[in-house]
């Protein structure tokens, strides 16, 4: 399938006082038109610094320093600030963890639509925005759309809010909308909701969604393409039903063991062993080497590639020497 | 995991908490009531793991601290162990509390960030006067963060020099002090990531069967409540759903809001994906104005006449207890 977006070699890192931290670390990632793709991992791993950098709003001592983030054949990164605007909410949205955040506690929420379809759309009149908006609020289930027009974000609940946020991100049709966390803070009863929303928005609308997430369940519910990242690199690459099936890397694995499920009985829950390294301070060759189980000398010298995984699916990569053969994934 | 015994340890008769809030009016005087809790009663025995499920705003953790009465009920009471702890003095309560201690959701904010590992993990010994001289205090500190996975030689440094789980290890050594009967577990894994998580359900469930540990787990995470805990009780909107032991609750729900709580919750598995999975549509209706009849009506697809109109008293049937009219 044609790609959307493409991603290749991203580099942010951010210069602190105390180092370099290399958040993002040379990270590829392609997104086909009309799919759902995710990104999983633990907090620092650097996934929610991928969504900021291709929205480029990495904020100081963050630098995007090397690769490219490509649109439609065009290098974003070579955008300037005016271009870049056009690009944000218009072509590619971001909906975030926290809506109470997220939005503008001073305005109502009718008007914050309103504002992102005036602001790229500037022939469009002040009344027939306004009719958008009530009509992304009823087709993102909203109830009683003229009334909640009027509402402040504090006047609607958790997951009202995020249904704004939804809306708001899909007024002006994107091609992309980048999604990070954006049912961690949610009931789950809520979360279901929100989540049948996003994969109903997508297939009626044609949208891709890059879903950032450190719910594996969110993952199998909803993706069809998975990467997992590990200190701020691509670990293992797959389908969601190949990665789930045939799991390569021990971090992946170790992942998938560690989450209690609610549909298996009581056993004693695997640990992954250690912590996640030090940005700053990170291991030499592999950087999931100190809590592998299956670690070789060879993984504390050297760094693994990306390397391709014969299974059921074609692309499925992972980053283990244990996999390792002739064939690599390209940029590596 | 453990073994229940057949003896009651804490009794939750009939307990109501209401909170009272100010109306949206300008003036005071109008007067509202947030229902957090309405007459709940449950039991639990000594050494098992008992759960309290349910949405946020359900009322699970004003009812965690009712039972070790941090806060005091507006009807109804708690017995531990037999002792109606509502009407005890203070000086007697104080005695009491040794025996119960709390353990919160998120470890940065429940640790206090001046004091070093030393103070904290002690300071509830100094509180109780448990040791006699300081060497003493010193070991037992010690022991207990050995207990609880941190190096001893960490003895002072500072909360911000732990990570979260090290810090939600740093609470529970807090909790394990005074060598309580009961633990109350007020999300204690929720702030934690997944590797974490597991290491952090692992240690509970390890420092259970140490120390004949009896914990009120309360957590809206219903995966993690099928891993830890012996019998659940499913709560909605301060009211009981149902409660039974935790095969049965999750193997074979009764009533409809434990069924869609359960089928809400994603799956770590691709193929388990149902493409039109059966939502429970709406929200959490308000605590300040709960519907009439049952609850749970103005959510529930099998809600008839008789729901919106009398409220489902809770039913005693084959040791489960649930409130619905339509099972």
């Amino acid at each position: 399938m044609e790609d959307l977006l493409n991603i290749s070699n991203l580099k942010t890192h951010f210069f602190t006082k105390k180092g370099v931290v290399p958040a993002v670390d040379g990270v590829s990632i392609s997104i086909p038109k009309s799919s759902i793709i995710g990104i999983v991992g633990e907090s620092g791993c650097g996934k929610s610094m991928t969504a900021m950098s291709i929205m480029q709003l990495i904020q100081k001592p963050g630098k995007i320093v090397g690769g490219k983030i490509q649109l439609d054949n065009e290098n974003l990164l070579s955008y300037s600030k005016d271009q870049m605007r056009n690009i944000r909410g218009n072509k590619i949205s971001m909906i975030f963890q926290e809506p109470m955040t997220a939005l503008n506690p001073v305005y109502t929420v009718g008007r914050q639509v309103t504002e992102a379809i005036t602001i790229h759309h500037r022939e469009i009149k002040k009344e027939e925005a306004r009719q958008k908006t009530i009509d992304i609020f009823r087709a993102v289930g909203i109830p009683e759309p003229e009334k909640r027009f009027h509402s402040y974000p504090h006047q609607l609940s958790g997951g009202l809010r995020q249904r704004v946020m939804i809306g708001m991100a899909m007024v002006c049709n994107p091609e992309l909308m980048i999604a990070d966390e954006p049912t961690t803070a949610l009931d789950v009863t809520i979360e279901a909701q929100i989540l049948m929303l996003m994969k109903n928005l997508q297939k009626e609308r044609n949208t891709s969604i890059l879903l950032i997430t450190h719910n594996l369940g969110v993952v199998a519910e909803v993706c069809d393409y998975v990467y997992v990242m590990y200190a701020g690199k691509i670990m293992e690459q797959a389908d969601t039903f190949e990665l789930f099936k045939n799991t390569c890397h021990q971090y992946t694995d170790g992942l998938m063991k560690s989450i209690p499920k609610i549909t298996d009985e009581k056993k004693r829950l695997y640990n992954i062993k250690g912590m996640v390294p030090n940005l700053t301070k990170l291991p030499k060759g592999c950087r999931f080497c100190p809590r592998c189980e299956k670690a070789t000398p060879r993984c504390f010298e050297e760094e693994p590639l990306l390397y391709k995984v014969k299974g059921e699916k074609d692309d499925h990569y992972v980053r283990c020497f244990l996999h390792e053969n002739s064939e690599v994934k390209e940029n590596e | 995991m453990s073994n229940p015994k057949n003896k009651v340890l804490v009794e939750s008769v009939n307990l109501v908490k209401e909170f009272q809030i100010s109306g949206g009016g300008f003036l005071p005087n109008n007067k509202n009531v947030v229902h957090a809790t309405s007459n709940v009663s449950f039991q639990i025995m000594e050494g098992e793991t008992f759960a309290l499920v349910g949405e946020s705003g359900c009322g699970k953790s004003t009812l965690g601290r009712l039972l070790i009465r941090l806060l005091e009920p507006t009807s109804g009471h708690v017995e531990f162990e037999g002792v109606n702890i509502n009407d005890l003095k203070s000086n007697e309560m104080r005695e009491l509390r040794k025996k119960m201690q709390i353990i919160f959701q998120d470890p940065y904010a429940s640790i206090n960030p001046r004091m070093n590992v030393y103070n904290i993990i002690a300071e509830p010994l100094t509180t109780h006067k448990i040791c006699a001289t300081k060497e003493e205090t010193m070991e037992k500190v010690k022991g207990l963060m050995e207990k609880v996975g941190i190096r001893p030689e960490f003895i002072n440094r500072y909360p911000h020099q732990f990570s979260g789980g090290q810090r939600q290890r740093i609470g529970i050594a807090r909790a394990l002090a005074l060598q309580p009967k009961l633990i109350v577990c007020d999300e204690p894994v929720s702030a934690l990531d997944v590797s974490i998580q597991s290491q952090i359900l692992n240690l509970l469930h390890d420092l259970q069967d140490e120390f004949k540990l009896t914990y009120l787990f309360i957590s809206h995470d219903l995966s993690v409540v099928r891993y830890i805990s012996d019998r659940v009780c499913v709560m909605f909107l301060g009211k009981v759903c149902e409660i039974g032991n935790t095969e049965q609750i999750f193997t074979n729900p009764l009533h409809p809001y434990t069924k869609f709580l359960i089928d809400a919750v994603p799956k770590p598995d691709p193929f388990l994906r149902k493409e039109n999975k059966e939502l429970l549509q709406g929200e959490i209706p308000s605590p300040v104005n709960p519907p009439t009849g049952c609850r749970f009506n103005t959510r529930c697809p099998y809600a008839k006449d008789v729901c919106r109109e009398k409220e489902p008293l809770l039913k005693n049937i084959d040791g489960r207890q649930f409130a619905c009219h339509m099972v």
